[in-house]
């Protein structure tokens, strides 16, 4: 599929990125969103360019955070009264949905230089209530029988194990792969190493899922700017789609339960508009917000064979050493998830990986490799696979 | 047409047919319809939640039937429900009859 550019030949750069460790606060939303912005302004080795409009990613900001009209809370919060500032939401993809309007308000001609703030607090409330919060992006139908999105994920987890013959003991692998990665990350949630045998021990959540096979519910919060002026990163293209609510109205489509096509139609675009293909990234980040999730969703992205993905994360052939490094920050089940915020992280390591910053020394994709990865992906999704998003970059240097 | 295992599902002059009902057909798009038919089918997938949203007893079990195609050949409907015997033993593959209890759907074995 070839895409027509847009934008009139104006590029998105990205110039910097200030990530709050993620865990539990106990900070409000707009404090946290301050952290993020000042640890931006503090690495950022050249003075950055002036944003004109603050674009902030926050799912949940009321109900976890207790902040509404969170646009104007965060803008002013960051000392920035005057700009422009607006909220997208689209559900656990909102990082990339601020990214898309920010890429959208430069290449338009409409502004210069954006700030992308995703934040997002989600620990004060008991973790039953802040699941009942996160299932109301289900169907009304789904919510009466107690779905969560854990469980949804389950019914996925299933059918693909069954239809693939897949033991699940290569899920517990694929978690283990990620706390491996974690533990390497200053700023993860999870900086401890676990075993096999502790993700299959760990407490049931909705069968066969355990609690290591799911991303925590986190708090934190990460700055992006981006601007037409050139920087350390282009914004090569993005790719967008949604798809029906329900998984049970995806019937007709033979991979309803083992696959998010909406991945694979944003990544189409994504892929489209650039000209590049998957095997031109040299780095993905993808939503690992389940153990099943890194394996499926680089099948979606065509990078793995239908089957293949969730046996060859286990393999450790996306570990930061393997042939398609991914996820090499802990992904969102060590890193933590806090749901505005996630796709903005997941933005952040791949500039600081691609700029050779001293952040990722621990886990740096150039020294595993023996060469600076130059382009990559992030992949973010949001509710059950009904709203995702495909970023691509590319260093500029 | 007595049996209380028959519940609504939306069809499209096509044939396809998709649950729960709405306008549209997800498969090509056209308008849909409700129609009855017999909520019964066979297990594809299934859940046990021991960590359901505040309000749900523990654990809750959940289960996607695949209903049975009848005489129409085209994508049969996925129907979710609860089974109410959460001892229940479930393996995809089980038959199970689906009813509307006007509050959601439950299944049981046949
Ligand atoms: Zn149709």
């Amino acid at each position: 599929m070839v895409l027509p550019p847009f934008g009139g030949g104006v590029d998105t750069y990205l110039h910097g990125v200030g990530h709050t460790p993620f865990g539990r606060h106990t900070a409000r939303l707009d404090t946290l969103a301050i952290e993020a912005f000042e640890r931006m302004h503090g690495e950022a080795e050249e003075a950055l360019p002036e944003p004109g409009h603050v674009v902030v990613s926050s799912q949940f900001p009321g109900e976890y955070g207790g902040v509404e009209n969170a646009a104007a809370a965060v803008t002013d919060g960051l000392g920035l009264a005057g700009l422009a500032a607006t909220r997208v939401e689209s559900g656990p993809s909102s990082g990339l949905a601020a990214l898309e309007i920010a890429d959208a308000l430069i290449r338009s001609g409409a502004r210069d230089t954006v700030l992308v703030v995703g934040v997002e607090t989600m620990t004060r409330l008991p973790a039953a209530m802040a699941n009942q919060v996160l299932a109301r992006m289900a169907t009304l139908e789904e919510r009466k029988l107690g779905l969560t999105m854990a469980a949804q994920v389950a019914l996925m987890t299933r059918a693909y194990l069954e239809e693939h013959g897949i033991e699940r003991e290569l899920l517990a692998d694929c978690a283990v792969k990620a706390h491996a990665h974690g533990l390497q990350n200053p700023l993860a949630q999870f900086r401890k190493a676990v075993t096999r045998d502790e993700v299959l021990a760990s407490g049931p959540v909705a069968d066969p899922l355990r609690l290591y096979d799911c991303a925590p519910l986190s708090d934190g919060a990460v700055c992006l700017l981006v601007s037409r002026e050139k920087g350390p990163l282009r914004l090569g293209a993005m790719g967008h789609a949604t798809d029906h609510l329900s998984i049970t109205h995806r019937n007709h489509d033979a991979r309803t339960l083992t696959s998010f096509r909406a991945t694979t139609r944003a990544a189409e675009e994504a892929f489209g508009r650039s000209g590049w293909s998957v095997e031109d990234i040299d780095l993905i980040e993808t939503h690992d917000a389940f153990s099943l999730l890194e394996g499926m969703n680089l099948e979606d992205l065509g990078l793995f064979e239908r089957g293949a993905g969730v046996r060859t994360v286990a393999e450790g052939e996306t570990a930061v050493t393997g042939k398609h490094p991914t996820n090499v920050g802990g992904g969102l089940k060590a890193r933590g998830h806090p749901v505005g915020a996630t796709g903005c992280a997941q933005v952040a390591e791949l500039f600081w990986q691609l700029t050779g910053h001293a952040e990722v020394e621990a886990r740096s994709v150039e020294r595993a490799q023996g060469k600076r990865p130059k382009k990559a992906l992030a992949h973010n999704i949001g509710g059950l696979g009904n709203n995702i998003h495909v970023a691509l970059l590319e260093a500029t240097a | 047409m007595t049996s209380p295992h028959m519940i609504t599902v939306s069809r499209c002059d096509d044939g396809h047919r998709t649950h729960p009902v709405r306008r549209d057909c997800p498969a090509c798009g056209a308008d849909m319809h409700p129609v009855v038919i017999e909520g019964k089918g066979t297990v594809i997938t299934w859940t046990r939640i021991e960590r359901p949203p505040e309000g749900f007893k523990t654990p809750q079990l959940v289960v996607l039937v695949r209903l049975e195609a009848e005489r129409e050949e085209k994508d049969p409907p996925v129907v979710l429900a609860a089974v109410a015997d959460t001892t229940t033993k479930v393996e995809c593959g089980n038959v199970m009859l689906i009813r509307d209890t006007q509050e959601r759907y439950e299944a049981e074995p046949l």
